[in-house]
C-alpha cells in the first residue's frame, strides 16, 4: 500500500472499497442474510407458538433475549465513548477508528431494540410500554426500569444518530465529489450540500462539541439504566447498589473489545493500515484492561459483600453461581472476563494482532457469559428454594442469537459499502495541511 | 397525459378496497344464542345453584356440594352438614373431570362402535337368560357398594342365581377379615382421631388413600391443634417406608418388610404389662416383645418408651395399607385392633357400632376363582361395575385374555379403561354428580347422592338398567309392593324440563356452603305433596326406576330410624338439603371377642431387595388417571407429575451410581420397567418403592399413554387368612437405566438449605406458653424497628397502603397440612387454570396457582418433612407490581395485587421479582378439550398466551360477597373464612381467609398467634398471607443463622438440638409487630 501523503491519498485510500462489491464481502452478506433469515424463521416460529418453544423454566423468566439484549446495549457503549468522550479528551488515537466504532454502535444499539420485543409475551402489543397519549388515558407506570429503559433506549438511539450522521457530513461529501450520476445526486442529499465553507465548518464544529457533550452523560447513563433493571428489583443476585459502575464498566470492556474484533479484520481486508493500526489498538486495549480490572473488581466485591451481608439468599445465589448448575458459565465468565485480558498487561502481547483478536473475542463471548450468568444463575436460584429450576436455552433463542449478530452484521457489511468507515475529514484534520511548496516540489 | 378525474379515482379506489376486502378471511361463523322460552324455575342466569349430594370417588362416600351455574356443574366441594365435614380431597374435587372426561363413554357401545340402548340391554336380558338355561353362572364383578344400589345389586344377583362379588384394587379385605375375627362384625373399625394423643401407624396411608381419608385428616387437623385442644398427638410410623401419610410422622421406626404384626404384638403385651389389662390375655400369652422385635428390626427400648406413652394416653393404632400388607395383613390387622383394644381405644377412638361400612367385601381369592372360572367357561355373563380388572389384577390372572374371549361381557363404566375388551358391550350410568344414589359409608351415616346436572350423555343409571332388566326377565317378587301415598308429581322418566335443571325436578337446592351467606329462598315447589310416584317397592323390583326405588329404599330403611316428627316427604326434601341423614355419635359397648385366633407375628422379607408398591396419592390405584389435575397436580413428596416413578435410598442409589437424572431398571416378577428415579430418604436400604396409578394402554387422552402400570408387577400371592392380594415384600431386581429420567420433579431442593422458609417450633414451647411473641421464631422474617423512632410514633418508614375496609388475608397452617393437593385441585377448578401436559412439566411450566413446597429436613427416625403451599403473598408492598411497566398488575384497595390480563404485554419482570415465584405465565396457548369448555367457571376469565397470572385470592368470590352483603350490614367474619376455593377444599381447614383489619376476623386472631409468621417478611413486602410453624417433638433452636435484614438479638441460651437439626433462625425486633397492626 502506498501511504498517505496528500488530502487526495486519503480520499484514495478510504473510499476505494465503496461501492464496488467485491466476491468476499457479497459472499460475507449472503452468509449473513441466510443465517438472518433462520433467526427471522425463529422468532416467526415464536409469535406463532407462543414464548414456550423458547427454554424457560419458570421461576427463569428472562433468559437468552434479555441476556443478549444486555450484551448488545453494552457493545453500544464503546462508540460513543470513543467518539464523544475521546473527543472531548482529545484523544487522537480515536481518529482512525471513531466512524467505524460510532456506526458499531448504532447497529448494536438496533440490535439491542429489537430484544425487548423478541421477548414480550405479547409482542403486538409491545407499544403498551409507550406513553403515547389515548382515549382511556392509560400511561405506562413510571416506576418501572422497564420504562426507563424505554427512554434511556430511545434517547441513546436518538442522540447517537444524530452525532453519527453529523460527523459523516463532510465525508459524505467527500463521497459525493468523487462520484458521478444518481450516487452524486443521492449523497449530494445526504451531506445537506456541503461545501466545506469556512462559516460551514465553523457552524460545524460547534455543532459537533455540543453533541459529543450531549452525548458524553448518556455513555454513562443508558447502562445504568440497564443495570436498573436487575438493580431494582428485590431478586437475590440481582439487588445491588453496585450495579451501574459495574455495568458501565463491562460495556465499555465489551464494547472496546467489539471494536477490536470489528476493525482488525477490517484494516487488513481494506488495506487501511495506514489509518487503523496497532497504535489503536493497543489503546483500545489498555482501556480494556482498565475496564477489565474494574469488572473483575465488582465480581469480587459482590461476593464478598453477599458473604459478609450474612445474607442466606444472597450468599446462596454466588455459592451456587460458582458451584452449582450454573458453575460452567461462572467459569467461562471469570476466565474470559478476569483472566484472558491479563496478557495484554504484556506490551508485546497487546501488539499482536492475532492476541488482541483472540482476546477480544474471549472478551465478547465472557460478557455475554457474564449477563446470562446474572440473570438465569439469578433467577433458577432464588428465595424458596422449593422452586430452584434448571435453565437452559432451546435451538429458537439460539437461532435468535445468531439472527441478531446477522441482523448488526447486515448493517455493518452495508456501512462499509455505503459510508466511508474513516473519518476522512478528521484524519486529515491531523495530517500535516497541505502547503504551496508541496505541491512544486510533486510538480 | 392521462390524469385521474375523481369519478374514476372513486371506482378504482372501491374496486382495489372490495378486492382487497374479498380476499380477507372477515368471515366468522355465525353462532346463534337460543333464550329461554320458558324459563326453569331454580335457574336465574349468573346465579349458581347449590346441590348437596354424595361424592361417588371412592368408597369413603364423603358430602359434597356441587355448584351448577346454568345447567352444568363446575365446581364440587364438601358439605360442612356431612360427618365428612366440608373440605374435599383432591380427586373428590376433580370429580367435574369426569363428567366431562373428553373421551367419556356418552352411549352404549358394542365393540367400540355405539349400540343403542334397547338393543344393548335386550342382548343382556338374553344372555342372561340364556345363560340361566344353559346352567351358566350370571356373575357381577363391582365396586363396593353400600346403600340401595349394594341391596338393589345382591337382589337382583340372588334373582339371577349368580354370583356376586365386590373387590377394589388395594381393597381392605384383611382389614375387614380382622374385624370379623376380632369383634364378630362385618364392616371394618372407624378411626376418631380427634382425641388420640398418641398415634400409631403400621403403614396405612390414612390422610390421604386409606379408608376415610377426609374424616380421618379432619380427625388430625383436631388432634394436633394446641391452641384449641392443648394438646398435640404424637405420630408413631413403625413400618418400612415412609408413606404420603407418614411424612406427617414425628417418629419413624423401620422394619422389615412382613415383620410388622410382631411389632404390634410386642407393642400390645409391652402396654398390658404396664396397664395391667387382661384384655386379649390368650392372645398375648405366648408373645415375646424382645424376640419380636428382634425379628422386625425394631428396638426393645423403643417399643418400651412407645408402650409407655400408649399406657398412659389416648390413642389409635393403624393396621397396615392394602398396599403394604404382604401376606400376613390380616393378623398385623388383627394385632393391631387387639393392640388398640389394650390401649383401651375401642369406643373411643375406634369405633366399631358406628363402623366403616364398605358393603360386600370380596377377596381376592374370589375374585381370581372368578377368573378361573370364566377361562373354564362356567360363567354364561359377566357384568363388571365401574372397575378395571384388566389393569388392576396381576398378570397371572390374564385378564384381558380372558374377558376377551367372553361371549357376554357388559361393562358399567363411562370412563374408558383397559378393560374394554373389543367383545364387550359397555353400558355407560351417569356419573354420581348427574344420578341418584345413596352411601352408607358408616353405619348410621346415609348420604343421598342427587344428580347436579342432567347428564351429558345418552346413559342409564345402573339402579335403571338392573330395575329394567329385572322386568324384562320376570325376575320374582320378593316381598309386597309399598303403594305410594299420594299421586305422582314427578314428570315421566327423563322428561327433565330443560337441560339447565337437574334430571327429574326432585333436587331440592341445598344451602348454598356459605351457611351465613344469605340462603336463597328453597323454591316454594320443593315441599310438594309427595315426590314418590309410581310404585317404590324395594324387596322387589317392582319399582318403576332407581329413584322410585331409591326412594322406596330410604322410605323403609332411613326414614325409619330416623323417629322424625315430620312427613316423609319433608324429612326427605330436608334431607336432600342436607345431603342425607346422619345418626349422631353413640355410646359404644363393642369388646374383643373372648377366643382370637393366634397371632401370626409374620416372617420378615428375606429378598435382597424387595419391592414395595404404594398407592399415587392423586390418581389413587388408577382410578383418577383419566383426570388431568390429577396428572398435572405434582406428587407432594416427590413432585413427579405424568408419570411412574421408582424410589430408592440414598445409599442404594450411590451404590447403582444413579441420581435423579438417571432412570432405573425395576424389574419383579418377570416384569421389568424402566422407570425414573426418585430418591427418597424414607425408603430404607434393600427396598424400591413403585408410584401405581399410571400406565394404563386404553383410557382417555390424559390416563393413557404415561408410566407403567405397577400391578403387573405383582406376584398373585396371598394372605392365606382374609385371601387378600400381597402388594408388598415383592422380590425385585433394581438396574441402573439406560435412557435416563424421563421426568422431572417439579420440587427444586430437596431439603431448605439451611433457608428459613417452612418453620417448626416444638410442642412443649408451644404447649408451656414459653413460645411467644418475643421469644420465638415469629420475628424471624419481621423488620427490627427501631426504638427511638417507635418512640416517636414512627414504626415504619414504608407503611401499609391504605386499605380503608378491607385487607384480605390468610393463614396456612403447615402443621395440619398434609400435602394432599385439595387445594391444587380447588384452585384448577375454580380459576380455570390451564392444563399444560407432560411436556410442559419438563420445563416446571405448570399452571398451578398453589406450588405446594416439600422439604425433607431430617433424616432417619426424624423425617420432619415440611409442606408449604406457596401461593401469591398478596403483598402490600409487592415487588411485582411497581415492576411492570404497564400497570397490568396494581394494588387495589383490599390489599389484593389485582390483575389485568388485557393489560399484559408479558415482560415477565414481575415474576422474576416475586421472591415467592408464586406467578405463572402463559408460555403456550394452553386449549381445552372442546368438553372440558363446560367445566369453566364464567366469573373467571381465561387467559391468552403470553400473559401473567397468578392466585387473586379468588377475587370473583370475594366479590360476590361483598355485593350478595351490599346494604345489609358488615359481612361477618363466617363469610370470609372458608371463601377462597382452596380454604374450601381443605380437608384439614388448614387454611383461614379473612378480613385482617377486622379485630376479631379467624385470620387476624391466628396472625396474631406467635406460631404465624410472614415468609420473607424482611424484605418488607407486608405479605398478605402468614405461616403457622409446624410442630416438632424435636427440641428446635430458635437462634439467628443469617439472613439480610435480620434483627441482630440473637437468642441466647437455647440449646443445640441434639439431632443436628437444620438450625432455626430468628431475630427478635423490637417488640416488632408487623402487618397492619403498625399504623
Amino acid at each position: 500500500m502506498q501511504a498517505a501523503q496528500t488530502y487526495a491519498d486519503v480520499n484514495r485510500d478510504v473510499l476505494r472499497p465503496l461501492f464496488k462489491p467485491t466476491p468476499l464481502w457479497a459472499g460475507a452478506l449472503a452468509l449473513d442474510l441466510v443465517v438472518l433469515a433462520f433467526g427471522a424463521y425463529c422468532w416467526a416460529h415464536q409469535l406463532e407458538w407462543g414464548l414456550g418453544v423458547a427454554g424457560y423454566t419458570p421461576p427463569v423468566f428472562w433468559g437468552v433475549y434479555i441476556t443478549t439484549f444486555v450484551f448488545w446495549v453494552g457493545i453500544g457503549h464503546a462508540g460513543t465513548l470513543i467518539s464523544a468522550i475521546l473527543f472531548l479528551f482529545r484523544a487522537r488515537w480515536r481518529t482512525g477508528i471513531y466512524r467505524a466504532s460510532e456506526a458499531m454502535t448504532i447497529f448494536a444499539v438496533i440490535t439491542a431494540a429489537l430484544f425487548p420485543i423478541i421477548h414480550v409475551g405479547r409482542a403486538w402489543y409491545v407499544f403498551f410500554l409507550f406513553p403515547y397519549p389515548n382515549q382511556r388515558e392509560l400511561w405506562p407506570n413510571f416506576k418501572s426500569p422497564l420504562v426507563w429503559d424505554v427512554f434511556a433506549i430511545n434517547t441513546y438511539l436518538i442522540t447517537s444518530t444524530v452525532f453519527f450522521i453529523i460527523g459523516l457530513i463532510p465525508d459524505i461529501a467527500a463521497v459525493r465529489d468523487g462520484s458521478t450520476g444518481l450516487i452524486r445526486k443521492v449523497y449530494n442529499l445526504l451531506c445537506l450540500g456541503w461545501r466545506g465553507t469556512d462559516n460551514q465548518w465553523r457552524h460545524y464544529m460547534a455543532a459537533y462539541g455540543f453533541f459529543a457533550a450531549l452525548c458524553t452523560p448518556l455513555v454513562l447513563s443508558v447502562h445504568s439504566v440497564v443495570s436498573w433493571d436487575f438493580a431494582m428489583a428485590q431478586t437475590a443476585g440481582w439487588h445491588s447498589t453496585l450495579f451501574p459502575p459495574y455495568f458501565v464498566a463491562g460495556a465499555i470492556f465489551s464494547g472496546c473489545a467489539m471494536v477490536i474484533t470489528l476493525l482488525v479484520p477490517l484494516s487488513k481486508i481494506f488495506e487501511w493500515e495506514e489509518y487503523i493500526n496497532v497504535w489503536h489498538f493497543e489503546h483500545l486495549a489498555k482501556l480494556c484492561l482498565l475496564t477489565g480490572s474494574v469488572l473483575t473488581y465488582s465480581y469480587g466485591i459482590e461476593h464478598f459483600i453477599a458473604w459478609y451481608s450474612d445474607n442466606p439468599y444472597e450468599w446462596g445465589i454466588f455459592v451456587d453461581r460458582a458451584t452449582g448448575n450454573y458453575s460452567w458459565v461462572f467459569a467461562t465468565m471469570v476466565f474470559c472476563n478476569c483472566l484472558a485480558p491479563l496478557i495484554w498487561w504484556s506490551k508485546k502481547m497487546r501488539t499482536n494482532l492475532y492476541v488482541l483478536f483472540g482476546v477480544s473475542l474471549l472478551i465478547n463471548v465472557g460478557m455475554w457469559f457474564e449477563r446470562y450468568n446474572i440473570i438465569a444463575s439469578s433467577l433458577a436460584h432464588q428465595f424458596d428454594p422449593g422452586a430452584w429450576v434448571y435453565y437452559q436455552p432451546t435451538w429458537v433463542e439460539m437461532g435468535i442469537l445468531a439472527g441478531s449478530f446477522a441482523w448488526f452484521g447486515m448493517w455493518f457489511l452495508l456501512f462499509v459499502k455505503l459510508m466511508p468507515a474513516v473519518a476522512i475529514a478528521e484524519i486529515k484534520e491531523a495530517m500535516r495541511p497541505p502547503l504551496k511548496h508541496d505541491h512544486v516540489e510533486a510538480a | 397525459m392521462a390524469t385521474m378525474n375523481r369519478r374514476d379515482f372513486f371506482k378504482v379506489a372501491g374496486l382495489a378496497g372490495a378486492a382487497g376486502l374479498t380476499a380477507c378471511d372477515v368471515q366468522t361463523p355465525v353462532e346463534k344464542l337460543y333464550p329461554y322460552v320458558v324459563q326453569p324455575d331454580q335457574l336465574k342466569p349468573g346465579i349458581p345453584t347449590y346441590f348437596s349430594t354424595v361424592c361417588g370417588g371412592c368408597a369413603s362416600a364423603c358430602g359434597a356440594v356441587a355448584k351448577n351455574v346454568e345447567g352444568r356443574t363446575i365446581f364440587l366441594a364438601g358439605n360442612p352438614d356431612a360427618p365428612s365435614g366440608g373440605g374435599l380431597c383432591a380427586s373428590g374435587v376433580a370429580g367435574v373431570q369426569d363428567i366431562y372426561d373428553p373421551e367419556r363413554v356418552l352411549t352404549p357401545t358394542a365393540g367400540g362402535s355405539p349400540k343403542a340402548w334397547d338393543a344393548s340391554l335386550d342382548g343382556l336380558a338374553k344372555a342372561i337368560a340364556a345363560s340361566k338355561e344353559s346352567g351358566k353362572k350370571v356373575v357381577w364383578l363391582g365396586k363396593y357398594r353400600t346403600g340401595a344400589l349394594g341391596k338393589l345389586i345382591t337382589d337382583f344377583v340372588t334373582a339371577t342365581g349368580g354370583q356376586e362379588l365386590h373387590w377394589e384394587p388395594l381393597g381392605y379385605e384383611a382389614l375387614v377379615k380382622a374385624t370379623e375375627l376380632a369383634f364378630g362384625l362385618s364392616g371394618a373399625p372407624r378411626y376418631a382421631l380427634d382425641e388420640a394423643k398418641v398415634i400409631v401407624g403400621f403403614g396405612a396411608d390414612f390422610l390421604h388413600t386409606w379408608l376415610s381419608p377426609l374424616a380421618q385428616a379432619k380427625g388430625w387437623a383436631a388432634a394436633r391443634n394446641p391452641e384449641k385442644g392443648g394438646f398435640v398427638a404424637e405420630y408413631y410410623e413403625i413400618a418400612p417406608t415412609v408413606s404420603h401419610t407418614a411424612t406427617r410422622c414425628d417418629t419413624w421406626w423401620t422394619v422389615k418388610p412382613g415383620a410388622e404384626a410382631g411389632v404390634a404384638m410386642a407393642l400390645a403385651k409391652l402396654v398390658a404389662t404396664r396397664k395391667g389389662s387382661d384384655v386379649a390375655k390368650d392372645y398375648l400369652a405366648s408373645v415375646d416383645p424382645a424376640a419380636l422385635a428382634d425379628a422386625a428390626g425394631v428396638p426393645l427400648t423403643k417399643l418400651e418408651t412407645l408402650a409407655e406413652k400408649l399406657a398412659n394416653h389416648s390413642s389409635i393404632v393403624f393396621p397396615g395399607g392394602p398396599a403394604t400388607n404382604g401376606v400376613n395383613g390380616t393378623h398385623l390387622a388383627l394385632a393391631t385392633l387387639v393392640l388398640n383394644a389394650v390401649c383401651g381405644n375401642v369406643g373411643k377412638t375406634l369405633l366399631l357400632t358406628q363402623r366403616t361400612n364398605l358393603g360386600k367385601v370380596s377377596s381376592y381369592a374370589e375374585v381370581e376363582a372368578l377368573f378361573a372360572d370364566l377361562a373354564a367357561d362356567k360363567v354364561g355373563v359377566l357384568l363388571i361395575d365401574d372397575i378395571d380388572p384388566v389393569f388392576s389384577l396381576p398378570a397371572s390372572v390374564n385378564a384381558f385374555a380372558t374377558l376377551e374371549k367372553l361371549p357376554n361381557l357388559f361393562i358399567f363404566s363411562n370412563q374408558v379403561s383397559d378393560s374394554f375388551t373389543g367383545n364387550a358391550t359397555v353400558l355407560p350410568p351417569g356419573t354420581s354428580w348427574e344420578s341418584w344414589g345413596d352411601a352408607e359409608a358408616v353405619v348410621g351415616h346415609y348420604g343421598l347422592q342427587q344428580p347436579t346436572m342432567k347428564s351429558l350423555g345418552d346413559t342409564r343409571d345402573i339402579g335403571d338398567v338392573l330395575l329394567g332388566l329385572a322386568k324384562t326377565l320376570k325376575l320374582g317378587v320378593v316381598a309386597p309392593v309399598v303403594e305410594p301415598a299420594a299421586e305422582p308429581v314427578v314428570p315421566a322418566d327423563g322428561a327433565a324440563p330443560v337441560d339447565a335443571a337437574p334430571a327429574k325436578d326432585a333436587a331440592p337446592v341445598a344451602a348454598a356452603p356459605a351457611a351465613e351467606a344469605p340462603a336463597a329462598e328453597a323454591p316454594a315447589t320443593a315441599a310438594a305433596p309427595l315426590l314418590i310416584g309410581g310404585k317404590a317397592a324395594v324387596a322387589s323390583f317392582e319399582a318403576d326406576d332407581f329413584y322410585r326405588y331409591l326412594v322406596g329404599y330410604w322410605h323403609q330403611n332411613v326414614y325409619s330410624q330416623a323417629n322424625a316428627s315430620e312427613s316423609f316427604e319433608d324429612w326427605w326434601v330436608n334431607a336432600l338439603k342436607r345431603g342425607g341423614f346422619f345418626t349422631t355419635r353413640v355410646e359404644e359397648s363393642v369388646s374383643l371377642l373372648a377366643s382370637l385366633p393366634k397371632g401370626e407375628p409374620g416372617v420378615a422379607a428375606a429378598n435382597a431387595t424387595s419391592l414395595v408398591l404404594f398407592p399415587s396419592e392423586l390418581l389413587f390405584d388408577g382410578r383418577n388417571a383419566n383426570k388431568a389435575w390429577m396428572q398435572e397436580i405434582p406428587d407432594p413428596v416427590s413432585g413427579y407429575t405424568w408419570g411412574t416413578w421408582a424410589e430408592l435410598s440414598p445409599g442404594h442409589a450411590k451404590k447403582l451410581g444413579v441420581t435423579e437424572k438417571d432412570s432405573v431398571v425395576v424389574s419383579a416378577n418377570g416384569v421389568e420397567y424402566e422407570l425414573g428415579l426418585r430418591i427418597s430418604k424414607g425408603v430404607p436400604d434393600g427396598v424400591v418403592t413403585v408410584v401405581l396409578g399410571n400406565g394404563h394402554e386404553r383410557g382417555n387422552r390424559y390416563s393413557k399413554g404415561w408410566g407403567h402400570n405397577g400391578f403387573r408387577f405383582v406376584k398373585a400371592e396371598k394372605d392365606p387368612v382374609s385371601g387378600a392380594l400381597s402388594y408388598a415384600g415383592i422380590s425385585a431386581e433394581v438396574k441402573r437405566g439406560a435412557q435416563g429420567n424421563p421426568r422431572k420433579s417439579m420440587i427444586g431442593s430437596e431439603s431448605m438449605d439451611h433457608r428459613p422458609v417452612a418453620l417448626v417450633s416444638n410442642v412443649e414451647d408451644v404447649l408451656s406458653g414459653k413460645y411467644t411473641e418475643t421469644s420465638s421464631l415469629a420475628g424471624i422474617h419481621r423488620i427490627p424497628e427501631d426504638p427511638r423512632l417507635v418512640a416517636k410514633g414512627m414504626h415504619d418508614m414504608f407503611p401499609e397502603p391504605e386499605h380503608p375496609t378491607y385487607r384480605f388475608a390468610m393463614s396456612i397452617n403447615l402443621d395440619t397440612c398434609t400435602g394432599c393437593g385439595a387445594c391444587q385441585a380447588a384452585c384448577f377448578s375454580e380459576n380455570n387454570i390451564s392444563i399444560t401436559g407432560p411436556d410442559q412439566h419438563l420445563k416446571n411450566r405448570y399452571m398451578n396457582w398453589i406450588r405446594l413446597d416439600r422439604f425433607w429436613e431430617g433424616d432417619g427416625e426424624h423425617p420432619d418433612v415440611r409442606y408449604l403451599p406457596a401461593i401469591c403473598q398478596q403483598c402490600a408492598h409487592a415487588p411485582c407490581e411497581g415492576v411492570c411497566p404497564v400497570v397490568a398488575t396494581y394494588h387495589n384497595i383490599d390489599g389484593l395485587n389485582a390483575m389485568i390480563y388485557n393489560r399484559c404485554v408479558g415482560t415477565r419482570y414481575c415474576a422474576n421479582n416475586c421472591p415467592y415465584s408464586s406467578r405463572r405465565f402463559n408460555f403456550h396457548t394452553y386449549r381445552w378439550p372442546e368438553a372440558y369448555q363446560l367445566m369453566l367457571n364464567p366469573d373467571v376469565s381465561v387467559r391468552e398466551v403470553g400473559v401473567m397470572e397468578k392466585c387473586t385470592f379468588c377475587v370473583q368470590r370475594t366479590r360476590h360477597v361483598k355485593a350478595e352483603w351490599r346494604g345489609k350490614g358488615p359481612v361477618p367474619d363466617t363469610a370470609w373464612q372458608k371463601l377462597t376455593a382452596c380454604a374450601e377444599a381443605c380437608p384439614t381447614d388448614s387454611i383461614t381467609f379473612g378480613n385482617a383489619k377486622e379485630e376479631s376476623a379467624a385470620v387476624t386472631q391466628i396472625w396474631k398467634t406467635p406460631r404465624a409468621y410472614t415468609l420473607f417478611g424482611e424484605l418488607n413486602n407486608k405479605p398478605g398471607v402468614r405461616y403457622v410453624t409446624k410442630l416438632s417433638f424435636e427440641p428446635v433452636i430458635y437462634n439467628h443463622h443469617g439472613g439480610g435484614g435480620h434483627g441482630e438479638d440473637h437468642g441466647d441460651g437455647h440449646a443445640e438440638a441434639p439431632t443436628g437439626h437444620a438450625a432455626e433462625t430468628t431475630s427478635h425486633g423490637a417488640g416488632a409487630a408487623a402487618g397492619t397492626d403498625h399504623h
